[in-house]
C-alpha cells in the first residue's frame, strides 16, 4: 500500500540514529543510507502482519524501521572491498564509494544498533515469552550462526562439487535471514507464528531461496544498467551463484518449482484462517519479478 | 433489476463480534445479490459495512450465520485463494497498490496468480485501461499518479481476472468529491457494461440512492432502505 510506503519511507528518517549531536560526515553518511531504501519490501511484510494479525501500529513501525535498517547496512557491508568490492547499488555509489571505507562502517553500525533498540523497544509492553521468544529469533537470525555464517561462507565459495546445494544454503542464511526476522517478528505478541510456526518456516525457505535465484540468473543476464547493481560480479569475484552452478535452464526450473511450493504454502495457511492473505500478496509480487526475468526481459 | 436473475450472494443471519465477544458488529444480518446489480450497503463509521464486505469476500470469518458467494462458502471455501483470485474482485479506500511499480505491472499481477496467458493478459490490460482512461499512464509508476488515477488502476486491477462480483469499501473515500463522483460513475458504468455485480459499502447517501438498490446497515442488522 502506498499510504504505508510513503508512512514507512518517513520513519525511516524520523528514527534515523542521524542525531544533531551525531558527527556531520557520519550524519551525512546515515541520512543517504536512509534516504533510498528501495523497495522496503521487509517493511511492507511487517506493516501488513500487524495490519491483520492485531500488532500495535506503533510497534509495527519500529519493526519495519528495524528490518530496513539490519537490511541497509547488510548492504553496506556487502559492498565493501573486502567483501564484494561493489560499485553501485540502487543505481548510486556505494556508500564506501562517497563517504569512504571506515565512515561506511560506522555508518552500518548505526543502523544494526538503533534497529536492535527499535526491537526492544516494539516489545517493551509484551510478556517475559514474547520478549524472550524475539531474542531468539533476532539471535539466530543475525547472529554467528545466521547471517554472518551465510557471509563468511559467500567469501569462501569454490564452485566445484555439491555447489549448488551449498549456494542453496547461503542463500538462506544471507537473503533468509531477514525475511524470516519480517516474517516471524510482528506475529509473536498475537501468538500467530507459534500457531503456524512450520508453514510459515517453509515459506520463508521458498521465498528466499527463489528470490536468490532469480537475483543469480539477473546478475549472469542483465547488461550493466540494467538491473541497479554491478552486473557479473559472482563470476568475477567467484560467488555463489545457482546460474553459474547450474545453468539459466535449471536455475529457472528450480524458480518454478520453489514458487510453487511457496503458493502451495501460502494456500493451505489461507485455507486455516484468511487473516494470511497478506502473505497471497507477496507472492504475487515475487510472481511479477520472475515475468519480469523470463518473459518481458 | 429483473427477479429472475442468478442470487450470486447470500448472506442469512450473520453473527460477527470482535476482541473474544466484547465489540458486537454484526448480529443477524442477512442480505442478497443478483448477479449483474450494484447494492450500496450504507450506514454509519463504525455500523459494520467493512465487516459484512470481509466475511463476503473471505478476508474474515463469521461466527455464525450462512454465506454462499458466487457458488462458494467462504467460510468452509476448501480453496479461499481461489475464491480471491478468480471470482472476486475488490477495490478500497485505499488503492493497495504496488506503488513502485507500473501502472501496468499493476495490472499483470493478478493475472499471473492463476497463470492467464501473458498475450491474453496484455490484451485485457489495454482494454480495461482504455475504458477507465488510463491507457496513457500504463508505463508511469503508481507513485506518480494522482489519487483519482490509482482509484481507476484499483478498478481495472480488480476487473483483470474477470470477476463476476465486485467488493468496493468506500472507493471513493480518499477522493474530493468533483473526483469521487468520477470514479462513482466510472465504477457503475463498468460494472454495468461488464455484467458484474457489485456491492459497495458507503456512508454518502448519493452513492448509495445512485445504486440500483440500497440497503441500510444500522444496529448489526441489514434492511432494506
Ligand atoms: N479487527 C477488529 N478488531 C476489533 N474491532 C474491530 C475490528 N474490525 C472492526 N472492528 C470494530 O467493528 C465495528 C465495525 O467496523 P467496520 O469497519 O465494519 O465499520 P464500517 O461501517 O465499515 O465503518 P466506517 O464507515 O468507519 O468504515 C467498529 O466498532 C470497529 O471498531
Ligand atoms: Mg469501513
Amino acid at each position: 500500500m502506498i499510504e504505508n510506503a510513503e508512512a514507512v519511507a518517513r520513519s525511516l528518517l524520523a528514527n534515523a540514529p542521524a542525531e544533531s549531536t551525531t558527527e556531520p560526515v557520519l550524519r551525512e553518511a546515515l541520512e543517504k543510507a536512509v534516504a533510498h531504501p528501495g523497495r522496503m519490501v521487509r517493511a511492507g511484510l511487517i506493516m501488513a502482519a500487524a495490519h491483520n494479525h492485531g500488532l500495535r501500529p506503533a510497534a509495527a513501525e519500529q519493526l519495519a524501521c528495524a528490518l530496513e535498517y539490519w537490511h541497509q547496512a547488510s548492504l553496506i557491508l556487502d559492498d565493501l572491498p573486502c567483501m564484494d568490492d561493489a560499485e553501485q547499488r540502487r543505481g548510486l555509489p556505494c556508500l564506501h564509494r562517497t563517504h569512504g571505507e571506515a565512515t561506511a562502517i560506522l555508518a552500518a553500525l548505526g543502523l544494526i544498533n538503533r534497529a536492535y533498540a527499535l526491537v526492544q523497544r516494539a516489545y517493551l509492553s509484551e510478556s517475559v515469552e514474547v520478549r524472550e521468544q524475539a531474542c531468539a529469533l533476532v539471535e539466530s537470525a543475525l547472529g554467528a550462526a545466521g547471517i554472518l555464517s551465510g557471509q563468511a561462507w559467500d567469501l569462501r565459495f569454490g564452485h566445484g562439487q555439491g555447489a549448488p546445494r551449498e549456494v542453496g544454503r547461503i542463500a538462506w542464511r544471507k537473503t533468509g535471514a531477514l525475511l524470516w526476522l519480517a516474517l516471524s517478528l510482528p506475529l509473536l505478541p498475537s501468538g500467530a507464528w507459534q500457531r503456524e510456526r512450520r508453514a510459515l518456516r517453509a515459506l520463508g525457505v521458498y521465498w528466499a531461496l527463489a528470490y536468490q535465484a532469480m537475483d543469480d540468473l539477473l546478475d549472469v543476464s542483465v547488461p550493466k544498467g540494467g538491473s541497479g547493481k554491478t552486473p557479473g560480479r559472482d563470476a568475477a569475484l567467484n560467488r555463489p551463484n545457482l546460474t553459474i552452478a547450474l545453468g539459466a535452464p535449471l536455475t529457472r526450473r528450480r524458480i518454478e518449482r520453489l514458487l510453487a511450493r511457496a503458493d502451495t504454502q501460502v494456500r493451505q495457511l489461507c485455507q486455516r484462517d484468511p487473516r494470511w492473505t497478506y502473505l497471497a500478496d507477496w507472492h504475487e509480487r515475487l510472481l511479477l519479478t520472475r515475468y519480469r526475468l523470463f518473459i518481458a526481459a | 433489476m429483473s427477479e429472475a436473475r442468478e442470487i450470486l450472494v447470500t448472506v442469512q443471519e450473520v453473527w460477527k463480534a470482535y476482541d473474544e465477544g466484547r465489540v458486537p458488529v454484526l448480529q443477524g444480518a442477512s442480505l442478497e445479490v443478483r448477479a449483474g446489480e450494484m447494492v450500496a450497503l450504507w450506514g454509519a463509521s463504525g455500523s459494520g459495512k467493512s465487516t459484512l464486505l470481509h466475511l463476503i469476500g473471505g478476508l474474515d470469518v463469521p461466527d455464525r450465520g450462512e454465506l454462499h458467494v458466487c457458488g462458494h462458502d467462504p467460510r468452509r471455501e476448501s480453496d479461499r485463494l481461489e475464491l480471491r483470485r478468480r471470482h472476486l474482485g475488490f477495490v478500497f479506500q485505499l488503492h493497495n497498490l504496488i506503488a513502485d511499480l507500473t501502472v501496468e505491472e499493476n495490472l499483470r499481477v493478478p493475472a499471473l496468480a492463476v497463470g492467464r496467458p501473458t498475450a491474453q493478459t496484455t490484451a485485457r490490460i489495454r482494454t480495461l485501461a482504455e475504458q477507465v482512461g488510463i491507457a496513457h499512464r500504463l508505463k508511469h509508476r503508481i507513485q506518480d499518479l494522482s489519487g483519482g488515477e490509482r482509484q481507476r488502476v484499483a478498478i481495472c486491477r480488480a476487473l483483470m481476472n474477470e470477476p463476476r462480483l465486485l467488493l468496493a469499501d468506500e472507493p471513493t473515500g480518499s477522493l474530493d468529491e468533483a473526483t469521487g463522483d468520477l470514479i462513482f460513475s466510472l465504477l457503475k458504468e463498468l460494472a454495468v457494461r461488464n455484467g458484474i455485480a457489485v456491492v459497495l459499502a458507503t456512508h454518502e447517501r448519493r452513492f448509495a440512492e445512485a445504486c440500483h438498490r440500497w440497503l441500510r446497515v444500522r444496529n448489526g442488522k441489514v434492511s432494506d432502505a
